[in-house]
């Protein structure tokens, strides 16, 4: 085919078929976080009783986020102190189950929340795995373990699903710290500890502090744990916006909310971005992987050995339990004794039509949100790389290089219910097509996080000789960016998936009339107190999430491992 | 003889580096750019290139300025120091990937590809991957692709640096014999006195 007649047909299409899905994009969260403040300016009348409802209104809001900043606080903590020695092991360590352990920094990102929330329940719970076990060995009549419908129960429950966000981001850098420095501390008379303390902590400082407010964002807009927990002695924003905005249809205490959390977020979005340049800054250059050498002396064998069974038995044990959950039956009621092996629940589970409705809803919602998140995310990245004329390449304006760095991450900062309240302001009865807009917007970030790192990696020559041979900005991107791109590309497409697949809040939210996803199917489920079909649910979930991310993440992780193994 | 490339006061400043050159360059002549590591001697290569915006000064080329032009639509072919072949195409398409920009067909290109590769003494490497090639093989694809489209200037940035001493001399001849041959105007960048004298009919020390 002429190329030109190629560029004509095919390129410029596509290009524009992306450019409409970055402008539905940024239309799908601007406009409706906007739409879901005005009822703050709107919705009132200054009268004594709307003054009283109004000091009502501002106690409970302050309430809310005086116990969202705790919980989200607390749980960063608790995952950087798990995750940090879980960092040093993969990055320094060679033993046996360290894959396995890395194999788990995916699990924020492909195993859904209401999963998790799930399996703690069943793990944790009152008449969980835990208690039952440890009722029957020291014999006492009620459970000891009852933390977790309190803040420790959230928090606990946050830093072990987020633990692995600060394992993934320290030890890529852990990894690389030049061994020259600390063993020039060494010849200088320094110990181990304070090795750690004055030159290895200092270099991680950025990735620790980096993943912290990574998780701290994650935890602030954490809306499905929080709600299937109940009754904690303390709600979240995101919770109360949900019950202003759906049970109580407060508009006003609603757009409230919105605007305080928003406001919030987006503080904490741009400390991510400024705390991400002193991580890059700071890892400029390092690039040789360390040798890892095996576990040192009979003290560190026996923390590590204590480390992995806690994390084998607090992390891995609630996850376990729902595969197990999914095979038994009890007697009766809730919690009745006596748990035997059966596969009714799959039985049940599969007899529905419901449940193949949900899944073919979960895939059809999937696909399209990855074609329209990763469309928008790949034609933002190419143009933010595409100053091509040399009389725009030192451009100084600083707005606009502020605005390029802070949009793709700008998503962050609206939680999925509050773009599911503006949504339902602005169409009061949902589609399917508002989901997929609403849901792209919300996994945008994420796309574009994994496209623009791929071309970031392809080397500046190459690309200096791509435009050097051609005068076509849209040659350069389809022949030479996008093809040396394409595993970052199909990697953000899988990870939008499985993002939307195990959304439940957007089609919570919305009012999508008989629609249902898995994982808003697996929420009611999990609601009427069906345990057993609910962890089948929970497990066709977990497994259809898991396998597209890990089919994406296998290719990528073994050549990651080869280069490893290579360099050493 | 007319100037056929005029570089007029080109400037460029950095905190710590500062760059001013101005010279001329005969139609097929060849020059070197000599100097120590550091001292901006690539800088020039890209903002003659026009990868690197100047601060000041003019860029002619066969009687066009060129200093506001694009890369790409200057007619200036680069070699770079470790040859930035596309490691996903094959070589065919490596050394076609211009000629496919200027909207010959792919079949085309590849067999116009093909005849520099036997002109390069390479016949039958069309199909192989970039990563199966020698070093030396690499450096002779690089500038097949560089002269498959027929630039008016060809850059070489330290074109053998990355080889071994050798292979480097072998090729220091070859691509002195070649230039002559096919008559392109290079200017070549390299921090070796003698590389310098073979490649090139005329060296400015850059300090």
């Amino acid at each position: 085919m002429n190329e030109k007649h190629y560029r004509r047909t095919i390129r410029y299409p596509l290009a524009g078929f992306a450019a409409v899905c970055l402008a539905g994009i940024l239309l799908s969260f601007i406009v409706p976080a906007i739409v879901s403040i005005l009822p703050v300016f709107t919705d009132f009348t200054a009268t004594s009783v709307a003054v009283t409802t109004s000091l009502n209104t501002g106690k409970r809001i302050v309430s809310a986020l005086r116990f969202t900043i705790t919980e989200a606080l607390l749980s960063s903590c608790m995952a950087v102190v798990i995750g940090l020695p879980a960092g040093f092991l993969v990055a320094r360590r060679r033993f046996p189950g360290r894959r396995f352990l890395l194999a788990l920094s995916g699990v924020p990102l492909c195993i859904p929340p209401v999963v998790i929330a799930l399996a703690f329940v069943l793990f944790y719970g009152r008449q969980g795995i835990l208690n039952t076990f440890l009722m029957r060995l020291t014999g006492v009549p009620e459970p000891p373990v009852t933390f977790l419908y309190s803040l420790a129960g959230v928090v606990i429950a946050h830093g072990f699903y987020n633990f692995p966000v600060v394992l993934r981001t320290v030890s890529q850098v852990w990894e690389r710290l030049p061994e020259e420095e600390e063993e020039a501390a060494v010849l200088l008379g320094a110990g181990r500890l304070r090795i750690f303390r004055t030159i290895t902590l200092p270099r991680l400082s950025g990735a620790i502090l980096a993943s912290a407010v990574l998780v701290f964002l994650y935890c602030f807009f954490s809306f499905i744990i929080v709600m299937l927990f109940g009754g904690i002695g303390g709600t979240t924003l995101e919770v109360e916006l949900y019950q202003a905005a759906r049970s109580s249809m407060n508009f006003h205490m609603a757009g409230l909310i919105a605007l305080t959390e928003t406001v919030a977020a987006l503080g904490i979005v741009v400390l991510y971005v400024y705390v991400q340049k002193i991580l890059s800054s700071g890892t400029a250059g390092l690039e040789t992987t360390r040798q890892r050498i095996p576990v040192q002396g009979a003290g560190e064998s026996i923390s590590v050995s204590l480390y992995l069974i806690g994390i084998l038995i607090f992390f891995i044990g609630p996850l376990v339990s729902i595969l197990i959950r999914s095979f038994t039956i009890t007697g009766s009621g809730l919690y009745a004794k006596g748990f035997r092996f059966s596969i009714s629940p799959w039985v049940t589970l599969f007899k529905r039509r419901s449940f193949f409705s949900a899944f073919g809803n979960t895939l059809l919602t999937g696909f399209l949100t990855a074609i329209v998140s990763t469309s928008g995310a790949l034609f933002f990245a190419l143009v933010q790389n595409s100053d091509f004329s040399p009389k725009r390449m030192h451009t100084k304006n600083r707005i606009l290089r502020f605005v390029s760095h802070i949009l793709p991450l700008a998503p962050l900062a609206v939680s999925s219910v509050i773009l599911g309240f503006g949504w339902t302001l602005l169409v009061p009865r949902g589609t399917i097509l508002v989901l997929v807009l609403a849901q792209s917007a919300m996994a945008w970030p994420f796309a574009w996080t994994q496209i623009r790192t791929a071309l970031d990696r392809i080397p500046s020559n190459v690309e200096d000789a791509a435009r050097l041979l051609s005068s076509d900005r849209t040659d350069i991107c389809f022949r030479v960016r996008i093809p040396l791109a394409l595993r970052g590309i199909f990697s953000g497409a899988a990870l939008v998936f499985a993002i939307s697949a195990g959304d439940a809040s957007l089609p919570l939210v919305l009012s999508l009339g008989r629609y249902e996803n898995l994982a808003l199917r697996l929420y009611r489920l999990v609601g009427s107190y069906r345990f057993s079909e609910a962890c089948a649910c929970a497990v066709v979930l977990a497994l259809l999430c898991g396998f597209v991310f890990f089919m994406q993440d296998f290719d990528t992780a073994t050549v990651r491992q080869s280069e490893s193994e290579q360099q050493q | 003889m007319n100037d056929y490339l005029i570089i007029d006061d080109l400037q460029k400043n950095w905190p710590m580096k500062k760059i001013a050159l101005s010279f001329t360059l005969s139609q097929g002549e060849a020059l070197a750019l000599l100097g120590q590591s550091g001292c901006g001697k690539t800088s020039v290569l890209r903002m003659i290139a026009g990868l690197l915006q100047p601060d000041s000064g003019h860029i002619v080329l066969d009687g066009e300025d060129i200093s506001d032009l694009p890369a790409g639509k200057r007619h200036v072919g680069m070699v770079f120091q470790d040859h930035a072949l596309f490691p996903h195409l094959r070589v065919e398409d490596n050394i076609g990937y211009g000629l496919v920009s200027a909207g010959i067909s792919k079949k085309e290109s590849r067999r116009i590809a093909n005849e520099w590769l036997a002109r390069f003494d390479m016949p039958g490497f069309g199909r192989r991957n970039i990563e199966s090639l020698s070093g030396g093989e690499k450096q002779r694809v690089a500038l097949a692709r560089t002269l498959a489209v027929s630039p008016r200037l060809v850059l070489f940035d330290e074109p053998l640096s990355a080889l071994d001493t050798d292979l480097r001399k072998r090729l220091q001849h070859e691509l002195r014999t070649r230039q002559q041959r096919f008559g392109y105007t290079a200017i070549y960048v390299t921090h070796d006195t003698d590389e310098a004298e073979v490649l090139a009919d005329r060296i400015i020390r850059m300090s």
